[in-house]
């Protein structure tokens, strides 16, 4: 076996495959490598489908080389699937008159069967994403990473006390579940009957949420994504209830920390307590100033 | 550093985040429409205009060098819309790479020389139609996500995008009227026709395949139906939420979903320039219709058992089409299967011919045929080798 041999392995990671040098030092035959143009570079490095049919496919991508790492890296213009075995080859046979070393071949089968492209749906959020929830709340949001089917909240979201006793009738059963167009986000309203006092609701069931406790809100993994699949896992959302907040919005308490002019630095709003994410979204907006 | 740039990935579709590619055609301005029945969103984007390309389009087994393109067995990629570039006259194709969840739509765009590249895509607007089928709904028999049929074909017709498929209403049969370019309205409406053969009217199974003619200053659409209703739909009725019934005018027989409607005009035997409308299907030959007898047709009212019924229509040599799509005055351009081989291949089709003569082996081809010393012969000699020569065969009769 050539020298060079020990020195460069293939690995297939992050949807790339990489030549690396196993080595503690660059070999000699790295840095011919190193010196290759792309033509030369894509002949004794390159990935061909080992399963194809009809013709011999090579894949194509872009090349880069780390120097400092000694690292050769192919990355493919589309990604490999899990239903292709693809083969990485490495053959510097090709380059066999200025290296004093015996030609050598490496080759990696492998296949995207770890499922690199796709990953399931998860939660990525829950708004308000303080563990302190006021406990006259009238509602929250759940973010997805992907778009969801609709027809499934009240099933499969639930909320459960210190106790692990679920709580029923806590949620409102709107006919049409409240999703953004984009079906990831989902507005999720506590029944408003019993959170908003001065109803029959409030008065005979009481608020949902009991000052002072501990709540967890699940998001079960059996809620289908827009492929029909199941998330990803459990979603779990710890928070504790404090006491109802009846003031009403004070914009004068906000804190303003503008940005400097000519420059690309954040404007900044500090408030004083929590605001509900959406709205904030909709209802903070930059506008030019117009001279009067 | 890139291995070759012709065809890498395309950026501007994987930003806008598209699910799917289903329909596509090019609007004014050569806009290119992408329907993404997934998503339920119509994508426009601006194409480059490029140089007029003159030659016929003789590529066989064109699905195997676009999965070499794309890296894959060609078994993983699905061809499945095309569109012509009004200019350029280059065949753009949507196709799907991958199977089930990886799946990846990506367009790309094929000269008739047979150089396959990405096009420059700059996305112009979106629009999101209403009340897309639930993501977890499915046929009743196999299964088949009702969400990929939001989409099922897109017209565009006097600024207007007029898209056909399901919502998730109970009249579930829907037509989109979009304003294009998009400014948010939208005009649905919910589509009921009779289907003779099943003796009922629905309002369940979507438009398959359309187009819309401007007649007596009316735009009527004519629509096919899968088990093969043909309609016509006047889409000057067409208010939102609203019922609007089709006019059922020929029914080109059951076990069979069309695939594509296209108007052309063609010379008919006696040379005279006739307007036709073709309809391809999966299972059944391509039929077609003059134009004429589709809008003066009565309304088929009655059930016609099995048999094929109301407006007549000729059966011409073209089946296992995937797509047709108007090409010139002269030409049209598929892409076909190939039944011995199992690819694709893409070609030009003559209008008023729709056939290629080197597809066959028949009398003419068998050696020592002579042909007639007559005027009848001679014009046949030179328009076989017309033909021969446009399907890219250097062998003259």
């Amino acid at each position: 076996m050539s020298k060079l041999n020990n020195y460069l392995s293939l690995k297939k990671l992050d949807g790339k495959v990489l030549a690396v040098e196993a080595g503690p030092f660059q070999s000699e035959g790295w840095q011919m490598i190193l010196n290759l143009g792309l033509v030369n570079l894509t002949k004794i490095f390159y990935i061909t489908i080992y399963n194809s049919i009809k013709q011999e496919i090579i894949i194509k991508g872009d090349y880069s080389l780390d120097y400092k790492s000694c690292i050769l890296v192919f990355e493919p213009y589309y990604s490999f699937l899990s239903t292709e075995i693809y083969k990485a080859n490495l053959d510097i046979a090709f380059i066999h008159k200025p290296i004093h070393l015996l030609p050598i071949k490496s080759t990696l089968e492998f296949s995207n069967n770890s499922g690199e492209t796709y990953s399931p749906t998860y939660v990525t959020s829950i708004y308000p994403t303080t563990r302190y929830w006021p406990k006259n709340i009238l509602r929250f949001y759940i973010e997805f990473s992907d778009p969801m089917s609709e027809d499934q909240v009240l099933d499969h979201i639930h909320l459960v006390d210190e106790y692990d006793n679920k709580q029923i009738g806590v949620f409102l059963d709107t006919i049409r579940e409240l999703w953004a167009p984009n079906k990831k986000l989902l507005t999720v309203l506590f029944d408003p009957g019993r959170v908003k006092m001065g109803l029959r609701a409030h008065s005979q069931l009481g608020r949902a949420l009991k000052q002072g406790q501990e709540y967890h809100l699940v998001v079960e993994q059996n809620m289908l994504d827009f492929r029909g699949n199941k998330l990803r896992e459990n979603y779990n959302k710890t928070f504790f209830v404090q006491d109802e907040i009846l003031t009403q919005l004070d914009i004068n308490s906000w804190k303003f920390i503008l940005p400097n002019v000519n420059s690309f630095e954040p404007l900044k709003l500090i408030f004083p307590k929590p605001l509900d994410r959406s709205l904030l979204e909709v209802f903070i907006q930059v506008l030019k100033k117009i001279p009067s | 550093m890139r291995q070759e740039k012709n065809v890498n990935s395309n950026s501007q579709l994987n930003s806008a985040n598209l699910k799917s590619a289903d329909v596509i055609l090019f609007a004014p301005n050569n806009e290119l429409i992408i329907g993404d029945s997934i998503n339920g969103m119509l994508y426009a984007f601006s194409t480059e205009a490029g140089n007029k390309q003159e030659k016929h389009y003789n590529l066989r087994a064109i699905d195997i060098k676009i999965a070499e393109e794309l890296g894959v067995n060609s078994k993983n990629l699905r061809l499945n819309a095309m569109a012509v570039h009004p200019v350029n006259k280059e065949v753009y194709i949507s196709v799907h790479r991958g199977t089930g969840l990886e799946v990846t739509p990506i367009i790309i765009v094929i000269g008739s020389d047979g150089k396959i590249r990405s096009p420059k895509l700059e996305l112009l607007g979106t629009f999101s139609l209403p009340n897309i089928p639930d993501y977890g709904i499915k046929s009743a028999r196999n299964g088949t996500p009702l969400s990929s049929l939001s989409i099922t074909d897109i017209t565009y017709h006097k600024g207007f995008l007029y898209v056909s498929g399901l919502t998730n209403a109970d009249f579930s049969s829907s037509l989109h009227k979009i304003p294009y370019p998009f400014n948010n309205e939208c005009i649905s409406s919910a589509i009921e026709i009779y289907h003779a053969v099943h003796n009922q009217n629905e309002t369940r199974a979507p438009i398959r395949a359309q187009t819309i003619i401007d007649y007596n200053n009316e735009s009527v659409m004519i629509a096919a139906y899968t088990c093969t209703p043909i309609v016509t739909i006047p889409i000057n009725a067409l208010q939102d939420k609203a019922l609007v019934k089709g006019k059922t005018v020929a029914d080109i027989g059951y076990g069979n979903t069309p695939t594509n409607i296209i108007a052309f005009k063609a010379y008919d035997n006696d040379q005279k320039l006739e307007e036709y409308v073709m309809v391809l299907s999966k299972q059944r030959n391509a039929q077609v219709f003059t134009l004429k007898s589709i809008l003066d047709a009565d309304n088929l009212s009655k059930p016609i058992g099995f048999l094929p019924g109301g407006v007549a229509s000729f059966s011409i040599p073209l089946s296992s089409i995937i797509r047709i799509s108007d090409y010139s005055d002269l030409n049209f351009v598929i892409l076909i299967t190939d039944i011995n081989t199992g690819c694709i291949d893409l070609l030009n089709i003559r209008k008023g011919i729709y056939f290629r003569l080197t597809d066959h082996l028949g009398e003419y081809e068998m050696p020592g045929y002579q042909y007639q010393h007559s005027s009848e012969h001679e014009h046949l000699k030179s328009f076989q080798n017309m033909l021969l020569k446009e399907e890219g065969s250097d062998v003259t009769v």
